[in-house]
């Protein structure tokens, strides 16, 4: 079917009113049902002489400051999952740059990054069941080792002491492997990506190789008979 | 009601189906048909590469959710290869995302796939052993494992595509091609090297692979061997982590690829990384400026596009990206089986030497050889032989056989742009 240029025309701008309008609708459809800060909401700890803020716009669920430290409840700004966390400082402001929960099940792991200004210390605790070794602590992107520049509670509280205004500090904790069938997979599992590759990279060379046959095929077919032709007429 | 990140991914296929369709239909001018084209294309491949970079990270899309921070930071897509497929596997196999064969680079926040030669380095160093955490993320393959990963990838797509990534997809060739453009407003004619020159620079391609591979080895070799070629090498901190790399030369190439600087500049331009980030990190001697950018990233930037702006695609022709995706796909014995090829019907060539002529990357097999395939390492497939062309059917880009893109009589009836 040939268009008219007017046509085309038409078709264009009625697919762009659609989209334009559809994605409106779908957007204003989801409904805010959290609490939204923007990069210029400081959150306060008064008592403390700090303040925590955020590098990015985020939402929240719940966000209450006490006993000096703020609880979020299923904050999201930086990652697809929300995380609940508490945080406070002491004597500095926090600007924090990432949070989170991330990565696949071998991988996933919680992190938090953040900068400071003044010289004081940070807290923050992700749930009693993150503590100690897994954790990974780095300032200005050198490893800290533990006691040495931070510390865990045993209510999974990390408190960061060795920083001066200025710093950047990246926290991780990686999860252990606990799930069963990822402890228990099968050699193919294990190396299912490069079995696949492989795969596919023999497939496409065959089906190159089989496309270069037919195509030669193709082009001594009309030589062939154009032989039988000419030897015919020769007689 | 579909979630917002997969409306802005719905959305964008959408506008590049129209546009595409556009173009097909609208555009008369036999000449810049094909040019207009890619050159769509060429921009809706930057904004499907960086789109997290340019339009923020979409993280409601769980197989977009982006892992860990900077520069992983809304690296979009990388779970896929991540996380932990039922029955399957793929959970730590290869999380830093899929290697396609143009200069994604590694670096930048937001990117959707990743640059294979970074992959290539890190692998070899500091990543070659399985089961170790580094860059935020955690790997349960081998170097080697990953390192065929790599491989096999380009290998699929460079025997589908060949260089058709360099010529349409990459995003630095665009950059080029911009500089290209600029030059014409000065209405000055490029340069060309003489036919040795250029073969030289496209062998001088598959050394500057080779020795960074080299280098990667060489600072490596303690993680690979046990043995420490330099000293002060070692793989140490916990874990082998990036903060326990002593050694500053890890993924050297990208020390001095030009790409980098540019992607890290932009980032600043748009607000999603601090100035200070980028240039206030220092890590060792090749490092001064930063780690985001060294010391000689953008000095070779400025060079590179000073010569990109007298040359045209000068890059293309030292390329070491383009250089693998040419071993796969332009050399016996993968040129026997690419599927995008250019061909050419030598009973109707006339030796006009337009072809010759117009081509960005002074390939020569299209004007010198009889007839048949003609696809050369250095070629491209921009096309704009093709489009040039002014004998009907002379040159064509065929796939699996088929043409889809075939040269025309444009000296009939319509005005020509055989400027290049």
């Amino acid at each position: 079917m040939v268009l008219s240029r007017k046509a085309g025309l038409a078709c264009l701008s009625l697919v762009l009113l659609v989209t334009i309008v559809s994605s409106s609708v779908c957007l204003m459809g989801q409904a805010q049902t959290v609490t939204g800060f923007t990069r210029a909401d400081k959150f306060a700890i008064p008592d403390n002489n700090g303040s925590i803020s955020f590098s990015r716009n985020g939402t929240y669920q719940a966000a209450t400051l006490t006993n000096g430290a703020w609880v979020f409840q299923s904050l999201q700004a930086f990652y697809v999952r929300s995380v609940n966390v508490t945080i406070s400082v002491n004597n500095c402001n926090m600007t924090i740059s990432s949070i989170g929960t991330t990565g696949g099940v071998t991988s996933q792991r919680v992190t938090i990054s953040y900068n400071v200004v003044g010289n004081g210390i940070q807290s923050f605790n992700f749930g009693s069941n993150l503590k100690g070794a897994n954790w990974f602590v780095s300032l200005n992107r050198n490893t800290l080792v533990q006691n040495q520049g931070w510390s865990s509670k045993s209510d999974g509280t990390i408190i960061v002491t060795g920083t001066k205004s200025g710093d950047n500090i990246t926290a991780t904790y990686f999860f252990p492997t606990t799930d069963p069938s990822i402890q228990n997979q099968s050699f193919f599992q294990n190396h299912a990506l490069i079995i696949g590759t492989s795969t596919a990279a023999v497939i496409a060379c065959y089906f190159a190789l089989i496309v270069r046959q037919i195509n030669i095929h193709k082009q001594r077919a009309p030589l062939a008979s154009k032989r039988v032709t000419e030897n015919r007429n020769g007689k | 009601m579909i979630d917002q990140a997969t409306l802005i991914i719905i959305l964008f296929f959408v506008a590049v189906a129209i546009g595409i369709f556009s173009i097909l239909k609208f555009v008369n001018n036999k000449t810049k048909r094909i040019s207009t084209l890619r050159l769509f294309i060429q921009v809706a491949a930057v904004f499907g590469i960086f789109m997290g970079l340019l339009i923020g990270p979409f993280g409601a899309n769980p197989a977009m959710a982006p892992l860990g921070t900077a520069p992983r930071d809304n690296l979009l897509g990388a779970s896929l290869f991540g996380k932990n497929v039922p029955g399957l596997g793929f959970s730590g196999q290869f999380p830093d995302g899929l290697s396609i064969p143009v200069l994604a680079c590694y670096f930048p926040s937001g990117r959707t796939v990743t640059c294979p030669i970074w992959q290539l380095q890190a692998y070899v160093f500091p990543f070659w052993n399985a089961n170790q955490v580094g860059y935020s993320v955690f790997y349960t393959t081998s170097g080697l494992e990953k390192i065929a990963i790599v491989i096999g990838l380009l290998i699929v797509m460079s025997v589908v595509l060949g260089r058709m990534f360099c010529g349409w997809i990459c995003p630095f060739g665009l950059y080029m091609d911009a500089m290209t453009r600029l030059r014409k407003f000065t209405k000055k004619r490029h340069l060309n090297f003489t036919k040795k020159g250029n073969d030289k620079l496209r062998q001088f391609s598959y050394i500057i692979i080779a020795v960074f591979i080299l280098l990667s080895f060489i600072f490596g070799s303690q993680a690979i061997t046990g043995y420490q070629i330099v000293p002060g090498t070692d793989v140490g901190g916990p874990q082998g982590t990036e903060n326990g790399i002593t050694s500053q030369v890890n993924e050297p190439f990208c020390f001095v690829c030009p790409v980098r600087p540019l992607c890290s500049l932009a980032q600043v331009g748009l607000g999603t990384m601090k100035a200070s980030y980028v240039f206030a990190i220092k890590n060792g001697p090749l490092d001064m400026a930063g780690y985001y950018v060294s010391s000689l990233n953008i000095p070779i930037l400025i060079i590179v596009t000073i010569l990109a702006i007298a040359y045209r695609r000068f890059w293309c022709r030292i390329c070491p990206l383009g250089a693998l995706t040419a071993l796969f796909s332009a050399f016996t014995p993968f040129k026997q089986v690419a599927l995008t090829k250019l061909q050419k019907n030598e009973a109707t060539c006339t030796k006009c030497g337009m072809c010759k002529r117009v081509c960005p990357t002074q390939a020569t097999d299209m004007y010198e050889k009889k007839g048949g395939d003609v696809t050369e390492s250095n070629c491209i497939l921009c096309a704009r032989c093709v489009e040039m062309c002014p004998e009907k059917g002379t040159l064509k880009i065929t796939m699996a056989g088929k043409a889809v893109a075939s040269s025309r009589n444009w000296l009939e009836g319509s005005t020509g742009d055989d400027s290049d």
